[in-house]
C-alpha cells in the first residue's frame, strides 16, 4: 500500500493552474459567445434560434452534417474493424509494419491529405483516369467537389483514429477465451461472433463515438473537397463570421453543434457507466 | 506468437487494399511535387524541382514557414512543461477531482475546433492580439496541452511512485527527486508529448485561419487559402516537406523507443 | 558470523551514535475519511533495536512506517528521533534510510550510482562516494557489482542493493517495508539470517514492517503487533509467542487453538498463577499443537490442564506428524509431534481415545478481542 504524493498539506492542484488557465482561455470565450447568442437587439431573445428554424437552409446544413458524419462513421467501422482484427492476428513484425502504415497518414498533416485527395479525385485525376482506361466509364465522374469526395477524404482521416484505439482494445482480449469456446464446440464463426466481437464491444463503441463526434466538427475537408457543394455546420459558422460578421447567427449554430456533441458524449458516458455496472 | 485466425482468407487482400488506401495520398503527393507540369498531373511526365524552387524562392512562403516553425517551437516549449505539471498534479490527486481536471484539460480535443476558433477570434479582437505571434502561440499551446497531458499521464501511470519516495527518503527534495528520478523515467512520454505539440501547432489550420493573418501568416493558413482559390503544385512540394518533417519526428521517437526496448530485452 | 561491532561498514564505530538514535512516538492519530489508520499509537524504540511492526493488512503498520518516513501526514501526535521532533519535517530532511517492498531501485542508474545517490545528495566527493559504496556493497555480499544495471540483477540481489543504499549514508534509523515479501521462501529465509547478521554488525536501529509472523519471530528484538490502528501487544518474540496478551495475538502469531477454560479439566492447576482471568468463565486458553503431551488415562500431576478426546486422523508430514482429534465438548484439537521412530510407534490410531496434558507454563489465558466479538473484560 503505497501512499503517494500528498504530504505536509501542500496542495497539488496549483501545479495544473497554467494548464487550466490556458484551456479556459480557448474554451471559455465560446461559452461567452454562446451566451451572447441569446441576446438580440440589446435584450434577451431567441431571435438567433427562431431564424434558424424558419430558414430551411440551416436545417439542411445540420442534417447534412449528421448524414455525412454517420456515413463516414459507418464506413470507418466496416473498414476499420476487420483491419484492426487482422493486425491483431499477425505476428509481431507484421503487426508493427501494418501499424506503421496506419501511423503514416495519422502523422501526416490533415491539410496535406485533403490536398492529396483533391489531386486523386479530380476530374482528370488518377481514379477517373484508371476508370476510363479500363473502359468502365466514358466521361469522368464528379468525384471531387462532391459529397462523395468529402466522404472519402474524411474516411481516410478518421481511419487511424478508429483503428489505433480499437487495436489496443483487441490486444487486451484474452484469446484463450476464444480458444475455450472452440474447445467447447463453437465453430470459428460462432466463436468470433459470440466471444470475440462482444469482448471488443467497448473499444468498438468508444472508437465509433469518437469518430462520429470528430466528424461533426470537420471544416477543412468539406471546404476543400466539397467544392461548395457540401456545406456543413462548421463552414456555415465560418461564413457567418468572415463574410457577414454575424456573430449571433454563428454562435447560435455553434451552440447547436456543441449541444449535439455534448448530448452524445454525455449519453455515451451514462450508457458506458450502465453497461460497466452490469 | 500467432493468434488463432478466424476466416482470414479474404482478410489479407482486404487489409492490403486498406493499407494502399491509407498510403495513397503519400504515394501521390511525393511524386507530384517533382513534376514539371503546371497541372495536377499524375504520374508526372517530366521530372523537375521547379515547385521546390517556387517554394524556396518565394519570400511569402518563406516568411509563413518561419512563423510556423517558430510558433511550433514555442508551442513545444510551453505546452510540454505545462502539460507535464498538469499531468503530475492529476496523478497526485485523489478520486473525482483528478477525473474532473483530466476531463477539463482534454476539452480542446473534444469541442469542435471551429467553436474554439471563433471564441478565440472574438476574445482576440478585444485583446487586440489578432494576427499576433503571441496570439498564435497561446492558441496553439492550448490545443497542444491535451496531447501532452494524455501522453505524460500514460507515462506517470507506469511510473512507480515508490521510486520518488525512495529518492526523497535518501535526501532528495521534492523538486530534486522529480529531476533525478521521475523525469528520466518518463522521458519517452515527455518526448512523445513534445512531438505531438510540435505537429499540432505545425498542422493547425482552422484557428489560424481566424487569428494568424497579416504579417504573421502561418504556413497551413497560406496553403489552405491557396488550395481554396487555385491549386498550385507548389503545395505538393510543401506537402512533401511536411510529410518528411512528420516522418523524421516520428522516426526519431521510434528509434528512442526501440533503443529503450532493446536495452531492456538484452537483460532478460 | 557475528563480526565485531567496531567493523561498522564505513570504518566508523557504530556505538558512538547509538545513544542519540531513539525513536519516541506518542499519541499518533491518522484518519483517512471515516477510516482510522492510526488511533493513538505510542511506541518507543531503543537504540540499536530491531523492532518489527506486525499485523494484517489495514492494521496501520504501513501508515505508521510511512508516518516515520514522512510520506503520511498524521493528524496529531509526535514523532521524535533523539531529541528532534520530526513531525512536519520533509522526508528528505529526516535522515532515515528506507528499504521499499518493491526495492525502488532507480532503473536508469547502475548499482553503484544507486548506492552512491544519497551520498551525492549530501555533497560527498566522488572518490569518497565510490569508496563508501564499494564497502557497503561488500557488506551486503555484493562486491564488484557497481557497474551492473538494475535490470541485470535477481530479486535477492536487488534486495541487497536496496539495503546497501539505505545504510550507506549512516541514517539515524532504517525503515524496512516488507522487504522480503517478493522473494520465494528459501531465499527469504536466507536473507532473514543475513539481515540479522547485518543488523548485529552495524548496530543500527531498524523498524521493520511485515505481515509474516515467522519472519517477525526470526528477526526481531521486539515485536509490536498491530490491529485496527492500535498496538495490541509489544514484547520480545519468545514472550509474544509463549504469552500472547490477547486472542488476536495468539491467533496471529503461530497456530493456536483458543478453548474456553471450562472445556478442560483444570482441577490440578494452581489458579493463583493464572492471573486475573482465572475466575473469568469466558477466558480462553491458548493451546499450541506442539505444547500438548499425549498421556495415559491415570496421569495426574500438579500444574496441568487435561483434555479427553477421540483421535480422528493422523497425518504424516515428513518432519512432523499431526494428530487431529475431537474433544468431548465438540471442539477440534491438533497435536504436533516430531516424526521420530519412537514417537511414531507410540501414536494412537484413528478412533481411539486420547488424553492430552498441557502444562500451565505453556499457556496463557486471554480474552476474546477478535473481529466481530466484543471484548469480555477490559
Amino acid at each position: 500500500m503505497a501512499i503517494a504524493g500528498k504530504s505536509h498539506g501542500v496542495r497539488i492542484w496549483p501545479l495544473a493552474a497554467p494548464g487550466i488557465a490556458l484551456v479556459s482561455f480557448v474554451v471559455l470565450p465560446f461559452l461567452w459567445l454562446g451566451g451572447l447568442s441569446f441576446i438580440a437587439g440589446g435584450e434577451i431573445s431567441l431571435a438567433n434560434y427562431t431564424r434558424m428554424i424558419e430558414n430551411s437552409s440551416y436545417q439542411a446544413i445540420i442534417l447534412r452534417t449528421l448524414q455525412l458524419s454517420a456515413i463516414v462513421t459507418l464506413v470507418v467501422i466496416v473498414i476499420g474493424y476487420p483491419t484492426a482484427y487482422y493486425i491483431n492476428t499477425r505476428s509481431r513484425i507484421a503487426a508493427t509494419f501494418l501499424l506503421g502504415c496506419v501511423a503514416i497518414p495519422f502523422w501526416t498533416s490533415l491539410l496535406v491529405r485533403t490536398y492529396a485527395w483533391m489531386v486523386i479525385l479530380q476530374r482528370n485525376g488518377i481514379v477517373n483516369g484508371w476508370l476510363q482506361d479500363l473502359g468502365l466509364i466514358e466521361r469522368p465522374l464528379r468525384l471531387s467537389n462532391s459529397f462523395l469526395g468529402t466522404s472519402v477524404g474524411m474516411i481516410h482521416i478518421m481511419l487511424p483514429f478508429f483503428i489505433f484505439p480499437l487495436y489496443s482494445a483487441m490486444k487486451q482480449i484474452d484469446m484463450d477465451l476464444v480458444r475455450a469456446a472452440r474447445g467447447l464446440g463453437a465453430s470459428r464463426t460462432n466463436a468470433f461472433w459470440q466471444i470475440f466481437v462482444p469482448l471488443s464491444g467497448p473499444g468498438l463503441f468508444a472508437g465509433s463515438l469518437l469518430t462520429f463526434v470528430l466528424c461533426l466538427g470537420f471544416y477543412v475537408t468539406p471546404q476543400l473537397l466539397g467544392g461548395g457543394n457540401v456545406t456543413v455546420i462548421s463552414m456555415k459558422i465560418q461564413e457567418n463570421i468572415t463574410n457577414y460578421s454575424d456573430w449571433g447567427a454563428a454562435s447560435a449554430l455553434g451552440v447547436v453543434l456543441l449541444v449535439i456533441v455534448g448530448v452524445l458524449l454525455f449519453g455515451a458516458s451514462r450508457l458506458g457507466a450502465r453497461l460497466g455496472a452490469q | 506468437m500467432r493468434r488463432p485466425a478466424i476466416g482470414n482468407l479474404w482478410l489479407t487482400p482486404f487489409a492490403i487494399l486498406v493499407v494502399l488506401f491509407l498510403l495513397a495520398p503519400v504515394f501521390v503527393v511525393i511524386p507530384m511535387s517533382f513534376s514539371d507540369s503546371n497541372y495536377l498531373q499524375f504520374p508526372p511526365q517530366v521530372w523537375s524541382l521547379r515547385w521546390y524552387h517556387s517554394y524556396f524562392d518565394a519570400a511569402e512562403w518563406m516568411a509563413a514557414t518561419r512563423t510556423s516553425l517558430l510558433a511550433a517551437s514555442c508551442t513545444v516549449l510551453l505546452a510540454t512543461p505545462i502539460g507535464f505539471l498538469s499531468a503530475f498534479a492529476i496523478r497526485n490527486m485523489r478520486g473525482k477531482a483528478a477525473a474532473v481536471l483530466f476531463g477539463f484539460l482534454l476539452l480542446p480535443q473534444v469541442v469542435p475546433v471551429i467553436l474554439l476558433a471563433i471564441g478565440v477570434f472574438f476574445i482576440y479582437i478585444r485583446l487586440r492580439i489578432v494576427d499576433s505571434f503571441l496570439g498564435i502561440v497561446l492558441a496553439h499551446t492550448a490545443l497542444a496541452v491535451p496531447f501532452v497531458v494524455t501522453t505524460v499521464s500514460a507515462g506517470l501511470k507506469r511510473f512507480d511512485f515508490s521510486l520518488d519516495q525512495a529518492a526523497r527518503s535518501l535526501g532528495a527534495s521534492r523538486f530534486r527527486a522529480i529531476f533525478d528520478v521521475m523525469l528520466p523515467q518518463i522521458r519517452l512520454s515527455l518526448f512523445a508529448g513534445a512531438i505531438f505539440a510540435f505537429v499540432t501547432s505545425l498542422d493547425e489550420v482552422v484557428v489560424s485561419l481566424f487569428i494568424a493573418g497579416g504579417d504573421n501568416t502561418v504556413l497551413t493558413r497560406k496553403m489552405f487559402l491557396a488550395l481554396r482559390d487555385q491549386v498550385d503544385p507548389t503545395i505538393a512540394a510543401i506537402s512533401t516537406l511536411l510529410i518528411v518533417v512528420s516522418v523524421i519526428a516520428v522516426g526519431v521517437f521510434m528509434l528512442a523507443v526501440q533503443r529503450d526496448n532493446r536495452r531492456r530485452e538484452e537483460n532478460i | 558470523m557475528p563480526a565485531a561491532r567496531s567493523t561498522g561498514i564505513n570504518g566508523r564505530l557504530a556505538e558512538g551514535r547509538d545513544l542519540a538514535a531513539v525513536v519516541t512516538i506518542s499519541h499518533l492519530v491518522k484518519k483517512y475519511g471515516a477510516f482510522t489508520a492510526l488511533s493513538d499509537v505510542s511506541l518507543t524504540v531503543g537504540a540499536g533495536e530491531f523492532l518489527t511492526l506486525l499485523g494484517p493488512s489495514g492494521s496501520g503498520k504501513t501508515t505508521l512506517l510511512m508516518s516515520l518516513a514522512g510520506f503520511a501526514d498524521p493528524d496529531s501526535g509526535s514523532i521524535r528521533i533523539g531529541d528532534r521532533e520530526i513531525m512536519g519535517v520533509e522526508p528528505h530532511k529526516r535522515n532515515i534510510g528506507m528499504v521499499f517492498q518493491s526495492y525502488a531501485l532507480f532503473p536508469h542508474m547502475t548499482v553503484g550510482e544507486n548506492v552512491a545517490y544519497p551520498l551525492k545528495l549530501r555533497g560527498v566527493g566522488r572518490a569518497d562516494r565510490e569508496d563508501r559504496s564499494r564497502r557497503v556493497l561488500s557488506a551486503v555480499q555484493m562486491p564488484g557489482y557497481e557497474n551492473r544495471r538494475i535490470d541485470q540483477l535477481s530479486g535477492g540481489q536487488r534486495q541487497r542493493v536496496a539495503v546497501a543504499r539505505a545504510i550507506v549514508f549512516e541514517p539515524d534509523i532504517i525503515l524496512m517495508d516488507e522487504p522480503l515479501s517478493a522473494l520465494d521462501k528459501k531465499l527469504r529465509e536466507e536473507l532473514q539470517i543475513e539481515l540479522k547478521h547485518l543488523h548485529r554488525r552495524l548496530g543500527s536501529t531498524i523498524i521493520y514492517v511485515t505481515h509474516d509472523q515467522k519472519e517477525a519471530l526470526t528477526l526481531s528484538d521486539r515485536i509490536a503487533v498491530m490491529n485496527r490502528g492500535q498496538i495490541v501487544q509489544i514484547a520480545k518474540p519468545q514472550e509474544m509467542y509463549e504469552h500472547p496478551a490477547s486472542a488476536f495475538v495468539a491467533d496471529f502469531i503461530g497456530y493456536s487453538l483458543l478453548l474456553p477454560i471450562a472445556r478442560s479439566d483444570s482441577s490440578s492447576v494452581d489458579k493463583s498463577q493464572l492471573g486475573a482471568l482465572a475466575d473469568n468463565p469466558y477466558a480462553l486458553l491458548v493451546v499450541r499443537p506442539e505444547k500438548l503431551d499425549i498421556v495415559s488415562e491415570d496421569h495426574r500431576q500438579p500444574g496441568h490442564f487435561y483434555f479427553t478426546s477421540e483421535v480422528k486422523d493422523v497425518v504424516y508430514q515428513g518432519d512432523i506428524v499431526m494428530v487431529y482429534a475431537r474433544l468431548k465438548s465438540g471442539e477440534d484439537i491438533v497435536v504436533r509431534r516430531d516424526s521420530r521412530f519412537a514417537t511414531l510407534q507410540a501414536l494412537p490410531r484413528g478412533g481411539s481415545p486420547m488424553r492430552l496434558a498441557l502444562h500451565q507454563s505453556d499457556t496463557s489465558l486471554v480474552t476474546d478481542d477478535r473481529a466481530g466479538v466484543a471484548p469480555l473484560a477490559s
